[in-house]
């Protein structure tokens, strides 16, 4: 669908936004349940056996700080505190493919066909990001790079606590404060998911590629729960409102993708609390900066699918297009003309 | 005493009594309105108009530009035009000095007090907001005179654009370190002209388009909202009167000098509100959760998804033995970047 600039190798790919995108992105269907919290409907498709295949190999164990053990023919994990906890918190979390570990969602290796697939789905991310900042537009100077593209997958019993995501769990103790030694979370805005595979009712739906259980759920926006369907790309803000766990996997594997926008800190490389990396940078979903974000969205606003053209003025409830403030500090980084297209 | 500390109130067994009698109604979308929860003094609105034109002209610098059009640029160096400077609230930015009257300066501890008070409330709301307050800042008095507004914005927006390519990265980041904002309503706003008395003021409504709320703010108020995109509001114009309100954040993130974003001890702090750490806030969030607890108030709907009964470690990855380093932070992500 979309046009891509082309990088080499592994780089994530960054779409441009065509017309042909605009009236893409306007006829997208989109449930809005309020919020921020926004759904785009079945809009990859997601080949599941050989998907699936491919991230069985390449996924690992990623819960940091969690230790399996065994002694005398006893076995239970251990946390960093020396606490022991049954063998099934090990398997509780997601593994990972990309986030912690070499492997990567895309790498040298990977077979053609399945990068083709996580370029796409990058690429939609981005074409349904155009529709969300039509939705929420005062989000848009908070989007300054995405990062952490990486798949998630849960086995039976698997789920998440729940959290927000950018929230780093720091805590104070008498005075004395306990950071985290990996601070991006404060600087994420916006967080996705794409769903690779359905949650179904009952355990009569089960077919190999579905499972049950395993609903997001948001607690504080009314306990609104999602259920997953394949294709379909979530959003939601990534602060304390969007609070959100996965409920337990009760039987099947639950496979998604996830991918975030975030803002914040300087241009100097790698910037000092979080490293931030030219488009062309050679790692998947490392936090790239996104160079055309302002004047794709500029051109979808501009045209007839958008919110903004609906009336000569605007949107009626008092919101500032973001692009009429002025631009106050200096050039940095390189030029990258934006192509017309 | 460092007068430029508002020391958080100690959470005493009353205190925690007045935090669970608080008058909460959540908005919608993380915006909690507390009522009446504090008294202001007419007296001290008549000591804000007075140093009100002072404060104006500290607001505002005035430059010229190539083609001769002067033009305003405020604290942050955003641009203003001169007619629009005439819109824009006046912020009274450190409204305790040295020569503040006592009793000023008591009243600015007293409003801190209540504000905290209705923090802890607020954090049992939201129980994950908990994490990402670590240290408050620019507490300061607005002042509308009629015709004053404020267009629709988000409070950790720090205006970040980019064109061809090229960033266009703020100097200033510390508004997008800030998670929540919180505003203190100093007088009445009303909705019929007939009820304007020389104290209240007509128009002014906050407004926060995503919600769909529109609010009157109320002698009292205290309103408590996020500070990300889902937060954007704006204030309509006033209309007649004068409105008046505190206004203040709760950020997160290590201090980072070179995008401005600096934080202090609260004994170091040297001018009212300058960011500072929040030495205290999660025992004394805890110390109301475990009291609410023993007291049998029902908190299955909110004991798994609050940190204090999550039983999470001092920091997941760290472990125990490690304290806050901001330079060890810098060194590692320079390693991993690599």
């Amino acid at each position: 669908m979309a046009l891509v600039r082309e990088y080499p190798g592994c780089r994530t790919p960054i779409p441009y936004v065509s017309e042909a995108d605009c009236e893409y992105i306007g006829g997208l269907e989109v449930h809005d349940y309020g919020a921020g919290v926004v759904v785009f409907r079945n809009v990859i498709d997601v080949d599941q056996p050989k998907l699936f295949e491919y991230i069985d190999k390449h996924a690992v164990h990623s819960t940091p700080g969690v230790f399996l053990k065994e002694e005398n023919g006893e076995r239970w994990c251990e946390d960093l505190e020396g606490r022991k906890h049954p063998v099934e918190t090990y398997y509780r979390n997601p593994y990972r493919l990309g986030g912690f570990g070499d492997g990567k969602p895309v790498m040298d290796e990977t077979p053609e066909d399945i990068a083709e697939f996580f370029y796409e789905n990058e690429n939609q991310i981005y074409l349904c990001l155009m529709k969300y900042i039509d939705m929420y537009t005062h989000v848009l100077n908070s989007l300054w790079w995405r990062f952490r593209g990486n798949v998630l997958k849960y086995y039976p019993n698997g789920a998440i606590g729940m959290h927000s995501d950018n929230d780093t769990s720091r805590k104070t103790r008498d005075g004395q404060r306990y950071e985290t030694d990996r601070p991006e979370a404060i600087f994420q805005v916006l967080s996705t998911i794409t769903y690779y595979n359905d949650c179904v009712d009952t355990e009569e739906e089960l077919d190999g590629t579905n499972f049950t259980g395993g609903e997001m759920w948001f607690p504080f926006l009314n306990n609104l729960t999602y259920k997953p369907r394949t294709g379909d790309i979530l959003f939601f803000p990534a602060n304390y409102v969007g609070s959100h766990g996965v409920r337990d996997i009760t039987d099947g594997i639950r496979y998604n993708y996830q991918s975030v926008f975030g803002q914040g800190i300087h241009a100097d490389e790698p910037s000092p609390l979080i490293p931030i990396y030219e488009s062309d940078s050679g790692h998947w979903c490392q936090a790239i900066y996104l160079p055309w974000l302002h004047q794709d969205w500029e051109r979808f606003t501009q045209s007839p699918h958008s919110r903004w053209t609906a009336t000569s003025e605007g949107p009626p409830n008092g919101e500032i297009n973001p692009l009429l403030r002025p631009v106050e500090s200096n050039p940095e980084g390189p030029l990258m003309p934006y192509e017309h297209i | 005493m460092n007068i430029f500390d508002a020391s958080t109130p100690e959470i005493t067994d009353d205190a925690l009594k007045e935090i669970k009698n608080l008058e909460a109604d959540h908005l919608g979308g993380g915006v909690v309105r507390f009522s009446n929860t504090c008294t202001v003094d007419p007296s001290f609105l008549s000591w804000v108009d007075e140093n009100a034109s002072e404060a104006f002209e500290q607001n505002w610098t005035y430059e010229t530009d190539e083609a001769g059009n002067t033009y305003a640029l405020n604290i942050d160096r955003n641009k203003f035009s001169l007619e629009q400077v005439k819109m824009v609230p006046t912020r009274l930015l450190q409204p305790v000095k040295h020569d503040t009257p006592e009793n000023i300066v008591d009243t600015f501890q007293r409003y801190e007090a209540a504000i905290y008070k209705c923090l802890i409330r607020y954090i049992d709301m939201f129980p994950l907001v908990l994490g990402t307050i670590w240290w408050r800042s620019r507490g300061h008095v607005l002042h509308y005179d009629p015709g004053s507004f404020l267009g629709v914005h988000n409070d950790n927006d720090a205006n970040y654009r980019v064109m061809e390519g090229q960033r266009f990265i703020p100097h200033a980041q510390n508004g997008s370190r800030q998670t929540i904002a919180i505003i203190l309503y100093l007088n009445n706003g009303i909705k019929d002209p007939e009820e304007l008395d020389g104290t209240n003021y007509l128009g002014g409504e906050i407004i926060f388009p995503y919600q769909d709320i529109e609010h009157q703010g109320q002698t009292g108020d205290v309103l408590i909202f996020p500070a990300n995109f889902m937060g954007a509001h704006g204030v309509n114009t006033v209309i007649e009167g004068t409105r008046y309100s505190y206004l203040e954040f709760m950020s997160h993130g290590s201090p980072s000098p070179e995008v401005m974003v600096e934080v202090f001890e609260p004994d170091e702090i040297k001018a009212w509100c300058e960011p500072h750490w929040l030495m205290s806030i999660y025992e004394d969030y805890a110390k109301y959760a475990l009291w609410t607890q023993q007291g049998n108030m029902d908190r299955t709907a909110t004991s798994s998804v609050n940190p204090v009964f999550q039983n999470r470690s001092l920091e997941g990855e760290a472990g125990l033995e490690k304290a806050y380093s901001h330079e060890d932070v810098v060194e590692q992500n320079l390693v991993r970047g690599s």
